[in-house]
């Protein structure tokens, strides 16, 4: 299994998810199912806000026009088997870093709109995408809707990006690489 | 009463939201509506001084356009900034303006509910959230031609005196909240048809790559 782990943690704040997400990653390249990992830490790159250009629909049909280190991930998401999210909520979501990066997804999916469940989606790009998760840190502050918002909002995502969430998790629950 | 209202759109200027944001504006008096360009802050790193600018106000509209069923990325870096000044905006009104290219509202009304949730936890009051499906080409289409122009005039005029979004002419404007039966099976039928992409097509022509449209580069 292909996977892609991307990290929204921001540079404050958030020292303990990181420690033990670098455990999670060093246990899941153990793992002899997983035969590539891609790891990205995005506060450690540049990720550009998507700017609604549309040029990766009109002008560069499937490519982003921004230069920046967005399209290492975008080409490693798409030829991944699982992609995980891996974010602390902020203000009951997961951060708006990883926001930027889950706007600048949208080279690989088609202007072109298809119905999806009686609503209007767009089609697919590619014939195959990855399943998406999401592991996240909440604080005291995040409730128990937050949490159940922030899953519906990524299982809503998912349909946009031609998939399904294949699990939503605290990072303590899958700590030891227990979804695979 | 004055607004202020912040529209959270990428394009900027340059945006179907600001576009909605004048309709439910326009018969505001100049003086009484600021309206503020978010994503000039944030690319100046300068989104403290917007946070300064809601300070001197009561009632602050924040509007976006839906990104990836939520807020643009900036607009969610907006509000954790917010989240950081504690108490400064506990006497504060919000309300919201969500817009996406999809005919139904419907997709934008998790990240409604997200606005809802967010209000609460800057303990501040909230108004309520103005939905508008099929919004893609508002900025392109004449006043005259932009059927809910007029409704969110109206509804921007009933605001100022009442401090209240009227229910009736909010759901109005959010109408298809959903695709009834009848026409999804038209969708069904047009999105096969070769004009039904025509807003995709010509411009994929334009650019003389119309043959890639289906390319995979990143595979």
């Amino acid at each position: 299994m292909k996977l892609s782990l991307i990290n929204g943690s921001l540079k404050e704040g958030h020292d303990n998810f990181d420690n033990q997400l670098e455990q999670l990653k060093s246990t899941l390249s153990q793992s002899t199912e997983i035969t590539n990992l891609d790891y990205y830490n995005l506060k450690q790159m540049d990720i550009k806000q998507c700017v609604g250009c549309f040029n990766c629909w009109t002008k560069t049909p499937g490519k982003c026009v921004i230069k920046d280190d967005a399209e290492d991930i975008l080409i490693s998401v798409i030829n991944s088997d699982l992609v995980i999210f891996a974010s602390p909520l902020v203000m009951g979501m997961t951060t708006g870093l990883m926001k930027r990066l889950n706007d600048r997804l949208i080279p690989l999916i088609h202007p072109y709109f298809s119905i999806v469940k009686g609503e209007i989606h767009h089609r697919k790009r590619y014939d195959h995408y990855p399943k998406i998760a999401v592991i996240y840190e909440k604080t005291p502050e995040d409730t128990q809707e937050d949490v159940a918002l922030c899953q519906e909002i990524y299982e809503r995502l998912a349909i946009n990006f031609k998939t399904t969430l294949r699990f939503f998790s605290s990072i303590q629950a899958v700590e030891g690489g227990l979804f695979l | 009463m004055t607004l202020l209202a912040i529209n959270g759109s990428p394009r900027g200027r340059n945006s179907n939201t600001k576009k909605l944001i004048e309709y439910f504006s326009k018969d505001f008096n100049p003086s009484n509506v600021h309206i503020l360009h978010l994503k000039e802050y944030y690319d100046r790193k300068d989104m403290q001084s917007v946070i300064d600018v809601i300070k001197d106000h009561e009632y602050i509209l924040i509007g976006f356009p839906l990104y990836a069923d939520w807020t643009p990325g900036f607009v969610k870096e907006f509000f954790e900034q917010m989240g950081k000044c504690h108490h400064a905006f506990t006497k504060k009104h919000f309300l919201f303006m969500i817009q996406c290219g999809f005919p139904e509202s419907h997709h934008c009304r998790y990240v409604e509910r997200y606005c809802e949730r967010i209000t609460k936890k800057l303990d501040a009051d909230y108004i309520g959230t103005i939905v508008r499906g099929g919004s893609e080409g508002a900025r392109l289409i004449p006043k005259s031609f932009f059927k809910d122009a007029q409704r969110l005039s109206e509804l921007g005029k009933i605001f100022q005196v009442e401090k209240e979004l009227d229910q009736n002419l909010l759901d109005t404007i959010a109408k298809p909240e959903k695709l009834s039966k009848a026409r999804l099976f038209w969708m069904k039928i047009m999105l096969k048809l070769p004009f039904s992409a025509i807003y995709w097509n010509s411009q994929l022509k334009k650019n003389g790559v119309y043959k890639n449209r289906f390319d995979k580069p990143y595979r």
